[in-house]
This record gives C-alpha cells, structure tokens and sequence, in this order.
C-alpha cells in the first residue's frame, strides 16, 4: 500500500482523482481491482487489498469534503481530462458516473450523502459557469467549442 | 411495565438468539462507525456549505440544498431510530441470558431506549417541518443520547464486539448457522 502511495496516488493530490482512478482499476463484475505492475511485485492478493483500501481512503477523504471543495476538485478534474466544462457537466449529470465510482462495501448513508453532494456541486458549478457566461460580453465568448486532446489513459473510464 | 420488557421476551432458539446477536452487533457497528460519527453528521448539518450556497445568493441552488440536507437528515434519523430499536429488541429478547443489571438500571435503560425513540420521532417530524438547519442543536441532543446508550449497553452486551460475535456474524452471513 505504501508502494501504491509513493508511485501512483502521490501525483494525484485530489481525492476525486484517487477515487476515479482506483474504481478505473476495479473490474465491475467480480468487484476485485487489477495492477499489474504491483502484482508483479507482490501478488494479486496483496495487489487487490492494497488498491481496495486506498480506494477506500480515498473515498472516506471525499466524503469529508465540504460543497465548496468538491466543485473545486472537479473543475480540476475536468480540466485534467481537456473536456469543456458545460459537456461535462451534462454528461456528468445524466449518467451520474460517480455512482460507480465508489468502493463496493460503503455504510449506504454515507454513499447518499457523496452521491447527494456530487448533484449539488454539478449544480453549483453549472449555475456559476452560466451566471459568468452571462456577465461576459457576447464579443468576449468563444465561437468554437473547446478545443479536445485525448483523455489521459488513467482517466479513460469517464 | 418492566415484565412486558424484560420478562416476557420474545426470544426463540439458538437460531432467533444468533440472528438477534448479529443485528445487535451490527447495529452498535452501524451507530459507532457510521450514524454517530462527525464524519457523517458534519456533512448533513454542516453550516459550512449552508453559508457557502448561501453566498451564492441563487435561490435555485438554495433550494436544492435544502431539499437534499432534508432528505439525508430524515435518511439519518431513521436510520437511528432503526438502529436504536434493533437494540432494544435485542436487549428485551436476550440480554437477561448475559448481563447482571440491577433494577434501577433496568429502569434507565427502559428509559433511555423509549425516550430516544420518542425524541427520534419528535426530530423527524421537526426536520420535516422546519428543515435540517433549524434542528442542529436537537441533532446534537439525539447524537449524545444514542452515544450514551451505545456506552451504557456496549458494558452489559460488551461481548458483542468480541471475536466471538464476529465469527458468529461471518459464520452467519455464510449461512453456517443453522439452528
């Protein structure tokens, strides 16, 4: 676990980030996570533990988040994927993709209350993005949609 | 009173003592690990982002706050009260086999669980009326209620958290009792 803290997660100081990646590495069917370089090291046992705990770390330090970091981190996380903010937010709030992003065994309140506060903060952010957009001259918005490079590998999931 | 309580319980054979052992197991879990924590209760009634949408002086997103902190506030609530239920049951059903009370202690207890169930009911219907926001410190009063009844039977039942109880609740979930 401190080898996946010191390589991997210690280049992720969001915890939305952590949580994506580690539910990227779960395999949604039997639950179990998959790493091939920490298997190599260790074994798939150990592999699976370590990743699973860290997810659920990750997801604990999320839930302790108050609204207003929340929106923060996802405009971070958005940004690290180059997709435009208002696209993301659509897609966000019409599949809801956090709900799969979340470790298996969560107290379900808990899960309510991540799942409750990631629609509030889409709603904050969208409602700030259109309140801006609407102080903005229409000389100053931009006419073509944003430009897109491919999402990073780790982040493919969503 | 106390006979329909403690000396008429509605226990069954080893099968209903086992079941009855894991929910009170899981529900002192439930109470101590989850419902109970600030981790939980911060997020519900936190002033923190009450003031944040507040700031934002969108009255759409207000809204949608309040409507999401009621919801969850009544989720937990319930979810207390349920918890807080499941230990009495248990407490009525089994804990004369285990625990040396005396009567006086008997009598806090008995009423320890009817008023927090009661005070359960009166925050619900609170939230429901008056929002999350307005009963912070009615919350506070129903979290140090349930923490001192999860103290005061965690003495009596505190084999509950013993290794024991949590082979009976592994062996349970993989279907190993079998009555």
């Amino acid at each position: 676990m401190a080898d996946l803290g010191h390589r991997t997660l210690a280049h992720m100081r969001r915890s939305l980030d952590r949580m994506i990646y580690l539910s990227s590495m779960r395999d949604c069917n039997t639950g179990m996570y998959y790493h091939e370089g920490l298997a190599g090291r260790f074994s798939h046992e150990v592999a699976c533990e370590a990743l699973a705990r860290c997810h659920f770390e990750a997801f604990l330090e999320l839930s302790s988040t108050s609204l207003a970091d929340l929106v923060s981190q996802m405009e971070g996380y958005a940004a690290s994927t180059h997709s435009s903010a208002l696209e993301f937010i659509a897609v966000w709030k019409r599949l809801e993709p956090y709900r799969v992003a979340i470790p298996v065994d969560m107290d379900p309140l808990l899960r309510e209350v991540m799942f409750s506060n990631f629609k509030l903060a889409l709603a904050i952010w969208e409602t700030r993005l259109r309140n801006r957009s609407a102080e903005e001259p229409a000389s100053l918005r931009p006419r073509t949609p944003a430009r897109r490079s491919p999402p990073r590998p780790d982040m493919q999931m969503f | 009173m106390l006979y329909v309580f403690f000396v008429h319980p509605t226990s069954s054979g080893p099968e209903g003592s086992a079941e009855s052992l894991v929910s009170a197991h899981h529900a002192i879990s439930s109470l101590q690990i989850s419902l109970l924590s600030d981790r939980v209760t911060d997020r519900i009634f936190s002033d923190s982002d009450f003031d944040y949408v507040s700031s934002m002086g969108t009255p759409d997103i207000l809204q949608l706050l309040l409507e999401e902190r009621r919801r969850l506030a009544l989720l937990w609530v319930g979810q207390v009260r349920a918890q807080i239920g499941t230990l009495m049951r248990f407490h009525r059903s089994q804990s004369a086999l285990y625990a040396n009370l005396s009567l006086s202690a008997e009598l806090r207890l008995v009423y320890g669980f009817w008023s927090l169930l009661a005070f359960c009911r009166a925050l619900e219907f609170l939230i429901f009326l008056r929002g999350p926001y307005r009963a912070r410190a009615a919350v506070r009063r129903a979290v140090s209620a349930a923490g001192h009844l999860c103290d005061v039977t965690g003495g009596p039942v505190a084999f509950l958290r013993s290794r024991a109880a949590e082979m009976a609740t592994a062996s349970y979930k993989g279907g190993g009792i079998t009555g």
